[in-house]
């Protein structure tokens, strides 16, 4: 009796949470997933007509934009990756008593929303704004140089708001290196660069991985930054989606969309999680 | 935003430092400092233009310096009611979802059983999928059952995305979890809920205390997936936005300032505390 | 009171289930309304049916009652405030001494889009959305809004003010012939703004927004309303009666002038002319006088080739609780008195024309700043147009629900990518 009690108590535990997920999380992807395939209107209703085209249709219209949103994710992570891997390592390895105070200094933008920021950066950056304004008057920069409304600001607020993402996971499996590993380096008579990158590097690549999955999946879908920040041609898929769903009410290509985002992304971080173990990616990422 | 987590519940090196003269490495130690910097900059402007002594719709020319909003901060209702609902939600949000959350994050941590690789999957795919779709996907379900938008609608959102980074960080917690402990308190004649409370808890609170914050953190701050299922209810995030493209009034400012300091003091005292506990 | 929608069943019926058919939806649209239903689905219209609407709709109101409570959604800065107390709405205050009805006033709207993506789930389900009174903009969503039978028709016994003051152009509106569902509350143009000191000459011209000399610092609105009828207008081709081929030819135009565009802008494009990002713009009337109040010296024109006017609407939303409340609301907003106090607040074009008698009696009495400001608000285009100015602006196309993928498809290309 207590045995099977003991075998189902797993089963107790995750049952409201699981439920939860199941019935907010699993149904909605499900369902919207059928309201990809539907056909019609607001006006006539929807129709279950399993219509594939619409995926065809959304990819040709929005290939543009599914591109773009894609590249700034890809280039969001890679800066992300180049600013943060130092700071972490500098952090891990030279920050001495004070590690939480500088993590958590590298946190503070977090207790701002996350809009005030990126609206904070739209007044920084503005044309005639405090910091362009004097480079224009000292003639280092042209009369006419913008950074706002470019693909630079959108990519850079974007880095801006997703840099911590990087920073923790990466310092994190840095901070887990075995120190005697190092040593051990040493004694072999490794040099510093060689025992960093046969070392140190290879064991911290699960932190960069995880950071690349809370970096990338978030900058590629954001539509915030490119609607605050971006102008003419900077429209990211997010801003596409929010624009079918909201004012078009066309259900059906919003769905597809969505859809076309997920499975493209989800597909990306599952192969990582595949070569890594999920386990790993997760763990760190929440450590 | 999983940060809060490590920056309260950093573990002490595997192995003590033994190299005794190291070099402070400058360069990074002021790259470190440079973009610290960087990532305050966008703080400071909203502190600062809290304090400006603006006259027109447009808060972004320096004026001259004024407490007034601070006196004025509750003056705008619908600022205030936006405020309110974002901490109100925050908070069912944080207890729901640890109470879900921790259970999840226990049984993986603890139990080998049937299911748990799906149970995994499905974590690391809400963890993973993009805000927008989660959003839209979780409105479809509303719009299709014909449930209003609103206050519970947006509960019901957070805590969805919350439970899960409650869990992983739970169960991050539980990697070191003796369960000989327990053991010994059933064989001592503890009762399960008297083994749970005096020891299964303790050992894995500071996890529970992380995933918390960071369930609070992320619900207070949510704007993508609110944004599809607030219906005509404000949080602050929203009503920033909305006010964002005619002009944000100066309370703006001075309501993110303090929730700024507020959180601040949060991770402060958790940090002490956590200090005190380890010593 | 404790039932939500207080209705008889048989509108019920109609209100909660739209999609059933054309017949019930016509069940549940005014009489005048179902008839241009009928005419815009290419049904001749059936007497019997006509009359039948008619006499549910007056069934309707001889059941309701005041409530004493009334919840107004409309857009923020939108209504009056009291110079001490933002949260202090002094024509709301008077409707209270009046009536002794209390407003709750929320600034929920912030595009016609989105407000109706949030209250869609509620008047879809039968369900009371929170509010009796909105605020929506003529086009796409007006139509959308009558169409899915989520407008209460008005009661006409209800509407002294409204027909003794409302100005012409207010009370014959097409795309709300009858007044059926709905009185306006303000309106707008949607010009040129600019900033003189920077493009250095006068603008005049739709054309002037595609001068390469402005590259980078034009300002475009980014929605499928305002920006399509603009570019007709640049054409030369009235938007009222464009065909598709015209609308293929507005966004030639538009896709050629993109290069030029900084960014397709929301209403912050506001904040972007005030702080010189860009020096031209689409506007809106009453946002570039507004600015001006606040130190900017920014020009707006109406375009020789003609501008848009906007009217907001007050309308019932299906479910309403307090309908008697809110028609009482609606029709004191045309006492001469409160659309003066109004106007001289918002700085939008008022639907009363009698109140630029208000508003000039009290600059006689008003001395130093505020004098020079009521005087300005007098023989201001923003709020009391002339004749000519009214002449210039169209309300665009009026779109059948049957052309809105067409017009989409072809229009949000061009600020969506």
């Amino acid at each position: 009796m207590s045995k099977l009690k003991a075998r189902m108590a797993p089963y107790a535990m995750i049952l409201p949470g699981g439920l939860w997920l199941a019935v907010f999380f699993v149904v909605p992807i499900g369902a919207m997933a059928s309201l990809s395939l539907q056909q019609g209107d607001l006006f006539s209703g929807f129709r279950q007509t399993f219509h594939f085209h619409t995926y065809v249709d959304v990819i040709t219209q929005y290939h543009d934009q599914l591109v773009r949103s894609f590249l700034y994710g890809l280039s969001t992570t890679i800066i992300a990756i180049v600013l943060a891997y130092p700071i972490a390592y500098w952090i891990a390895t030279r920050g001495g008593r004070h590690k939480s105070t500088y993590l958590f200094l590298i946190l503070l933008p977090f207790f701002v929303t996350f809009v005030l920021r990126t609206i904070a950066w739209q007044f920084l950056l503005a044309d005639n704004g405090i910091v362009l304004s004097p480079l224009k008057d000292a003639h280092v920069l042209p009369a006419d140089f913008h950074i706002l409304a470019t693909s630079v600001a959108v990519v850079g607020g974007l880095v801006y708001n997703f840099l911590p993402f990087m920073v923790l996971p990466i310092y994190v499996a840095l901070e887990r290196i075995d120190r005697s590993l190092l040593e051990a380096a040493n004694d072999l008579y490794a040099s510093r660069s060689q025992a960093f990158l046969r070392v140190v590097l290879p064991l911290s690549l699960p932190g960069v991985f995880a950071g690349v999955v809370l970096t990338f999946v978030p900058a590629t879908s954001d539509y915030v930054n490119a609607t605050i920040l971006g102008g003419t041609g900077q429209v990211m898929i997010g801003n596409i989606i929010e624009t079918l769903f909201i004012e078009n009410q066309d259900y059906p290509q919003a769905a597809a969309l969505s859809w076309v985002l997920l499975t493209a992304l989800l597909i990306g971080v599952f192969a990582y999680a595949r070569a890594l173990g999920t386990e790993e990616v997760l763990e760190v990422s929440a450590a | 935003m999983s940060a809060t987590a490590t920056a309260t519940g950093v573990r002490p090196p595997a192995v003590a430092r033994r190299r005794k003269r190291r070099d402070k490495a400058p360069v990074l130690h002021a790259y470190t400092w440079l973009v610290i910097g960087w990532l305050s900059l966008p703080i400071l402007v909203m502190i600062l233009f809290g304090f400006n002594d603006t006259k027109g719709r447009f808060n972004f020319t320096w004026q001259g310096f004024t407490l007034q909003w601070y006196r004025e901060l509750f003056q705008i209702q619908d600022l205030t009611t936006a405020l309110v609902n974002s901490l109100t939600i925050a908070i069912i949000v944080t207890i729901v979802s640890v109470a879900l959350g921790t259970g999840i994050g226990m049984a993986l941590g603890k139990y080998r059983f049937f299911g748990r690789g799906a149970v995994d999957l499905v974590l690391f795919a809400n963890i993973a999928s993009p805000e927008i779709t989660m959003g839209t996907a979780l409105l479809s379900l509303f719009v299709t059952l014909h449930v209003s938008l609103g206050y519970w609608t947006i509960v019901i959102a957070h805590v969805m995305f919350d439970i899960a980074y409650v869990a992983v960080t739970v169960r991050a917690r539980m990697a070191g979890f003796d369960k000989s402990l327990e053991e010994a308190a059933r064989d001592l004649g503890a009762g399960s809920f008297t083994t749970f409370r005096l020891v299964t808890l303790p050992q894995i609170f500071p996890g529970i205390v992380a995933g918390a914050l960071l369930a609070f953190a992320l619900s207070i701050d949510d704007y993508i997936i609110t944004q599809f299922n607030a219906g005509s209810t404000q949080t602050f995030p929203l009503w920033v936005y909305g006010a964002s493209r005619l002009g944000a009034p100066p309370q703006v400012n001075v309501m993110g300032t303090l929730v700024f300091v507020g959180g601040l003091l949060l991770v402060l005292v958790n940090m002490s505390l956590l200090r005190r506990r380890r010593v | 009171m404790t039932r939500p929608p207080n209705l008889d069943p048989v509108m019920m019926r109609g209100m909660t289930q739209p999609r059933i058919g054309r017949r019930d939806m016509l069940r549940l649209m005014g009489a005048a309304g179902a008839a241009s239903v009928l005419t815009a689905c290419g049904v001749s219209g059936q007497g019997d049916s006509t009359t039948q609407t008619r006499n549910q709709v007056k069934d309707y109101w001889s059941k309701q009652h005041e409530h004493g409570v009334l919840n107004f959604a409309n857009w923020p800065l939108y209504l009056d405030v009291a110079a001490g107390n933002k949260s202090d709405h002094p024509t709301l205050d008077a409707f209270t001494k009046q009536t002794g009805i209390k407003v709750k006033y929320f600034e929920v709207i912030q595009d016609n889009g989105p407000f109706f993506a949030k209250v869609r789930p509620s008047l879809e389900g039968g369900q009371y959305c929170g509010y009796d009174i909105a605020v929506i903009t003529n086009g796409i969503f007006f139509t959308q809004f009558e169409a899915l039978g989520y407008l209460v028709p008005l009661d006409q016994k209800r509407m002294t003010n409204f027909y003794k003051y409302a100005g012409d152009k207010f009370q014959n509106r097409s795309f709300d012939k009858g007044n059926i569902y709905s009185m306006p509350w303000q309106a707008g143009f949607t010009g040129i703004g600019y900033d003189p000191a920077r493009t250095g000459r006068k603008i005049t011209s739709w054309q002037d927004l595609a001068d390469p000399k402005f590259s980078g610092k034009i300002g475009m609105f980014g929605n499928n309303e305002d920006l399509p009828n603009c570019a007709l207008l640049a054409l030369g081709i009235d938007p009222t009666t464009s065909s598709p081929d015209d609308w293929q030819k507005a966004a030639d135009w538009l896709n050629k002038q993109k290069p030029l565009v900084r960014k397709y802008y929301s209403q912050d494009y506001a904040a972007a002319l005030a702080n010189g990002d860009i020096w031209i713009t689409m506007a809106w009337s009453g946002d570039i006088f507004q600015l001006n109040l606040s130190g900017s010296k920014l020009e707006f024109v109406l375009p020789e080739e003609g501008a848009l006017l906007f009217i907001d609407n007050m309308l019932l939303l299906k479910g309403v609780q307090n309908p008697v409340d809110a028609m009482e609301l609606m029709d004191f907003y045309y006492d001469p008195r409160q659309a003066a106090t109004l106007a001289e607040w918002v700085n939008y074009i008022s639907p009363v024309p009698d109140a630029q008698q208000v508003v000039s009696s009290d600059a006689a009495k008003a001395s130093g700043g505020d004098k020079t400001y009521l005087e300005s608000l007098v023989n201001s285009y923003a709020v009391f147009p002339t004749p000519q100015e009214y002449a210039k602006a169209s309300l665009g196309r009026p779109l059948k629900l049957s052309e809105l993928n067409q017009w989409n498809s072809i229009f949000q290309p061009v600020y969506q990518s």
